[in-house]
């Protein structure tokens, strides 16, 4: 497989985490094998 | 990319529209934030409480998984290799930018190292707001 280049860039603050509160800030938060949203 | 949390859609969106990027951006949900069981939410004052041994919050990755949902180190750098995988299918061979979190880019910074020198990276300084890595995958 070829090599390719993944660039990460950290999220800006925006709204839903000006708090700066612990982990996903999803209680509920689950993932299902191979999910992928949209 | 980005994850399914709304801080990372929100950038994407804004860099895409900088970019004038018109493709799709496909949401992983493997790759976004440690769980933090009952702690999600939580400011880290109230936290602290329950880890007396922490003085920061990027220490928390110090913090073992526990009965109130933490999610456990192995299982969340598990799902992050898992989410790489994904990344690397969808790309069909382009680079990519992934707008994740700092947990996140710490933990895929750690996994080219081997696992005994992996909790230091997590635990180490969070990566500020817009600041961007880089990987080969």
């Amino acid at each position: 497989m070829t090599e390719k280049k993944l660039y990460i860039v950290r999220h800006l603050k925006t709204d839903d985490n000006l708090s700066e509160s612990f982990g996903s800030g999803d209680r509920d938060s689950q993932i299902l094998p191979g999910q992928i949203i949209d | 990319m980005h994850t399914d949390l709304d801080r990372t859609k929100k950038t994407s969106q804004i860099l895409a529209d900088s970019l004038q990027f018109k493709g799709h951006m496909f949401g992983i949900t493997q790759l976004k934030e440690r769980f933090g069981g009952r702690y999600a939410g939580r400011q880290f004052n109230e936290i602290k409480k329950d880890f007396t041994a922490i003085n920061y919050p990027h220490e928390l990755w110090k913090a073992p998984s526990d009965p109130n949902g933490l999610e456990s180190i192995d299982s969340f750098l598990n799902r992050l290799g898992i989410g790489v995988e994904l990344i690397s299918q969808l790309s069909r061979g382009r680079d990519v930018v992934l707008v994740a979190h700092a947990g996140t880019i710490k933990g895929l910074m750690s996994l080219k190292y081997p696992k005994e020198q992996r909790l230091e990276i997590l635990a180490g300084p969070t990566p500020g707001n817009g600041k961007v890595f880089g990987i080969t995958i």
